[in-house]
């Protein structure tokens, strides 16, 4: 099946067909799409079946080993282990069909921003070391990141009158919640050098030659700080509106750990 | 109720007297990268501060001791004040670590303070320690930043150095101030520190050098950072009857305060002012009956240069927003304006053996009230003194006011 129009949705390529979607990485490498510095198809199908859900209701999806559908549930969607409605057929290269028959969906487009190898090569091998690090100091367990994933992704906070509350509070529990939209303003920036990140991005943050955080302030008035999606170079710019999209944020004892990043 | 209120109803309950505290006794060791372990740094700052009690003092008089340590690295991370203990002759008595990050002895001196307020001791140890520097590179780095909010702003990618470079820029944004200001700071401090011998970066900065330092948190770089130091500090307080036979020179607690805020910096109301240094200013403030204006000289916790420009308005010495101006007219600099900031050097450049800070301020406001260090950066003339330190990105603040009478 061939895919119509090609947009490009949380920084990466949404191409629509009759079947379903075809979401793909906007990175190429020697004419093959690879993926972002900090996305995988785990990413790439959020987005997915986000643009889906615009079109039509998307009841249940199935998700194939390459993609952490415990991150797909705490974004809002329903997972099951078969017979789901829509399914996620991961390609070769880095895109991904969601469809409801297992066919893949193709474009011929070829737009995209070219990568360089030896960049991609070594932040590669940069997830690969983190993958097998453990911490010797700060440490987010397993457990503390799986039962902040959905407040992390869906950015669900508190309400109490006016008041709200993000992260919420333990102490709130009876309070109503509600999702805040993905988006903020930026109240404040800074970009750490190369050696002045958290260990948690020892590996990747020399070859990304540093990170920046974004101070935000989301509706409702709450504040979050989120990293720079895909790495950018860009300077970001105080009162700018940034969309905040899914990302890895770092690996660590096996396990990659996912949430917002700010698209700028 | 009021501070004071409060204070003289439980005066009243009680029938009697509030006691009155004082320091008899304060040392430390020098900051910076030492070759001495834990244990001998300690011993070193506690045998200083027992030998500097004026008609001299028996270990034995000594009741509780409270040791501010964040046991960075993962060093003695249990029981560390018992540990020390041990190696400075105080054996037996009530120990306690505590632990609030930066703002960790701080703390403990207001711990050791209420010990003694309450009555239940008369002689109270207050000290710090932390030990940086003997770490592998890869382990030091794990181990910056866990006072932080782990879950969120660390995932975030913040370190200390990028949280306060998060409130400098947005401070940059609000008021009339640019990264001039903080390089105006870092000169000063620097040549403060220049003449302290227990100084951990004994080196004068020019503004142009202060002001081309490598970037660490884009706006801040190297010269608005401090250093990771090794150190330790102790004192020696005692209730005003055993203050008054064993001192000739007691430097009395005449304002303690201690509060705390959210922990993340996106969790506060503001990122350009550190409300937990307001509220805990303003106990110490009110229990002392003095003013912003009545404080001679200040050592506050200017872990990077925009913490000085902000702590100095939290304190009272300068107006919202003006932090920036007030240290670009170099107002704070030593004997200049009407209140020295930092003449130790400050975190800046006396250097931050995190655990150790806290206490370390009080044993420099001691001896400038005491008139006994070294005379080129004597503060003169001044009767209270004001102490400030901040536990993380703001999320603790224990400030204490110290004078020459009580």
């Amino acid at each position: 099946m061939a895919a119509n129009e090609c947009i490009p949705l949380h920084g990466h390529i949404l191409c629509l067909a009759a079947s379903g979607v075809l979401v793909r990485s906007r990175f190429i490498l020697d004419g093959d799409r690879v993926h972002g510095p900090d996305s995988d198809y785990t990413c790439l199908a959020i987005t997915g079946l986000c643009a889906l859900e615009e079109e039509c209701e998307v009841t249940t999806i199935q998700c194939p080993s390459e993609v952490d559908e415990r991150v797909i549930a705490a974004y809002g969607f329903n997972v099951v282990s078969e017979d789901g409605e829509w399914k996620i057929v991961v390609h070769k290269d880095a895109s991904l069909s969601i469809t409801k028959d297992s066919s893949m969906i193709h474009s011929t487009a070829e737009d995209g921003e070219e990568m360089d190898a030896a960049f991609h090569l070594e932040m590669r091998r940069a997830w690969d070391e983190e993958l097998r690090s453990v911490s010797q100091g700060a440490y987010v367990s397993e457990q503390q990141y799986l039962t902040g994933l959905e407040s992390r992704l869906r950015l669900i906070a508190q309400k109490d009158g006016d008041n709200y509350f993000w992260p919420g509070r333990e102490n709130n529990r009876e309070m109503n919640t509600l999702p805040l939209p993905r988006r903020g303003i930026i109240e404040s920036w800074t970009e750490s050098a190369a050696a002045g990140s958290p260990s948690e991005f020892a590996f990747r943050s020399p070859i990304l030659n540093g990170m920046t955080t974004l101070l935000l302030t989301l509706e409702c008035g709450v504040k979050g700080v989120f990293l720079l999606a895909d790495d950018e170079e860009k300077k970001p710019e105080i009162g700018s509106l940034v969309e905040l999209v899914v990302r890895r944020i770092y690996a660590q004892e096996g396990l990659i750990r996912y949430g917002l990043k700010a698209l700028y | 109720m009021h501070q004071n209120d409060r204070e003289v109803q439980q005066q009243s309950d009680a029938g009697g007297h509030m006691v009155d505290v004082a320091i008899i006794g304060a040392g430390q060791t020098p900051y910076g990268n030492l070759s001495s372990t834990l244990k001998e740094m300690w011993a070193e700052a506690a045998q200083k501060a027992i030998s500097s009690v004026d008609k001299g003092l028996e270990s034995s008089l000594i009741e509780e001791a409270y040791i501010g340590s964040t046991a960075f690295g993962g060093q003695q991370i249990g029981n560390t004040a018992a540990l020390m203990t041990e190696h400075s002759g105080m054996e037996g008595i009530s120990v306690r670590r505590v632990e609030n990050a930066c703002a960790s002895s701080g703390f403990a001196f207001r711990d050791a303070w209420m010990a003694i307020k309450s009555g239940e001791a008369d002689v109270v140890v207050a000290g710090g320690i932390e030990k940086m520097n003997d770490l592998t590179p890869e382990r030091k780095r794990f181990w910056l930043g866990v006072s932080g909010d782990t879950e969120w702003e660390r995932l975030a990618g913040l370190t200390f150095p990028a949280t306060y470079a998060l409130m400098a820029r947005r401070y940059f944004h609000e008021f009339d101030s640019n990264h001039d200001d903080l390089v105006h700071v870092a000169v000063k401090n620097h040549a403060h520190g220049f003449a302290n011998e227990v100084a951990h970066i004994r080196k004068e900065v020019s503004f142009e050098k202060a002001a081309s330092g490598f970037m660490v948190a884009d706006p801040l770089t190297l010269y608005d950072c401090c250093p990771t130091s090794d150190g330790a500090s102790c004192v020696i307080l005692a209730a005003d009857h055993v203050a008054r036979k064993l001192s000739d020179t007691p430097v009395w607690v005449k304002g303690s305060g201690a509060a705390s805020d959210y922990l993340a910096l996106h969790d506060r109301e503001s990122s350009t002012q550190i409300l937990a240094s307001q509220r805990a200013a303003k106990k110490a403030y009110s229990m002392s009956g003095l003013t912003a204006n009545d404080i001679g000289l200040a050592e506050v916790h200017d872990c990077f240069t925009i913490a000085e420009v902000m702590a100095c308005e939290d304190l009272g010495f300068a107006n919202r927003g003006e932090g920036g101006l007030f240290a670009r007219e170099g107002r704070g600099i030593l004997n200049q304006g009407d209140v020295t900031i930092n003449p130790s050097g400050g975190l800046k450049s006396k250097g931050h053996p995190l655990g150790s800070t806290g206490v370390g301020q009080i044993v420099e406001a001691f001896k400038q009230l005491r008139n006994e260090v070294e005379p080129s950066r004597q503060v003169l003339d001044v009767e209270d003194a004001l102490c400030h330190n901040v536990g993380g990105s703001g999320a603790t603040c224990a400030v204490h006011i110290l004078g020459r009478e009580i």
